[in-house]
């Protein structure tokens, strides 16, 4: 299992347009992704149960892969979180 | 909660709807907002460009669609729209499709809408058994023993 905390820094959080990226993008690798905000941790491979955990601008989260491409998965996703400006 | 209110109070409700296409679809959401004065006829054209132009990015689960546009786009106010297909159609989103329900949303800033509309969406249609009794509803009064029931 690999994680990482990463910080949102764009104004829309992970909703709609950006949110539906990182969805997309999570499906492209093997590993269960899921993501941990405070208590709240929620599969990061439906759009529904990423927008229901509510992640805002400042938020701090934790990327959490699983499997085969474990590695690769936390490394792109973090990337993608980062390359946001929306 | 505020959506199942809203909806109730604006009328803002087609159930078991005929839509030949996805466009179709978001039509009939919007028309229902354009007849409550809560937005203005262009946020449809606004819509359906920008799904042309990046695909259906709201598209929540499968059979689910958040269709939406920005505040600048002719919202007047914060709304909802309920639309379920009596026929589902796709919006090219090959994990999802085809689509039978629909909640068109306008906001008048994104931090209403983001913070706020969304989270009211995804809450009703996050409940698998009231999607399933949304999806076989046929009146509105259906409808409102099933909102009864989560408020």
């Amino acid at each position: 299992m690999q994680i990482r905390e990463v910080e949102i820094v764009n104004p829309t959080g992970l909703h709609t347009r950006p949110g539906n990226m990182f969805v997309k993008k999570a499906k492209e690798y093997a590993a269960t992704v899921t993501i941990i905000k405070g208590d709240k941790r929620v599969n990061a491979k439906s759009l529904l149960t990423l927008m229901k955990a509510g992640i805002s601008l400042g938020d701090r989260i934790i990327i959490e892969a699983d499997g085969a491409d474990e590695a690769e998965a936390v490394a792109g996703l973090s990337e993608l979180i980062a390359s946001f400006t929306e | 909660m505020e959506l199942t209110k809203q909806l109730l109070a604006m009328d803002a409700i087609q159930l078991q709807a005929e839509a030949a296409d996805w466009k179709e679809a978001v039509r009939i959401g919007v028309d229902l907002l354009v007849k409550a004065d809560a937005v203005e006829p262009r946020y449809y054209d606004a819509i359906v460009n920008m799904t042309t132009e990046l695909g259906p990015w709201y598209i929540l689960a499968p059979g689910m669609a958040m269709p939406h546009g920005r505040p600048e786009e002719g919202v007047k106010k914060n709304s909802f729209a309920l639309v379920t297909l009596k026929t589902p159609v796709n919006f090219g989103d090959p994990d999802n499709d085809p689509v039978d329900i629909l909640v068109t949303l306008a906001a008048t800033d994104a931090k209403t809408m983001n913070e706020s509309s969304i989270v009211e969406v995804v809450t009703l249609l996050g409940d698998d058994d009231t999607v399933a009794r949304i999806r076989a509803a046929q009146t509105r009064a259906e409808l409102e023993a099933i909102f009864a029931t989560i408020e």
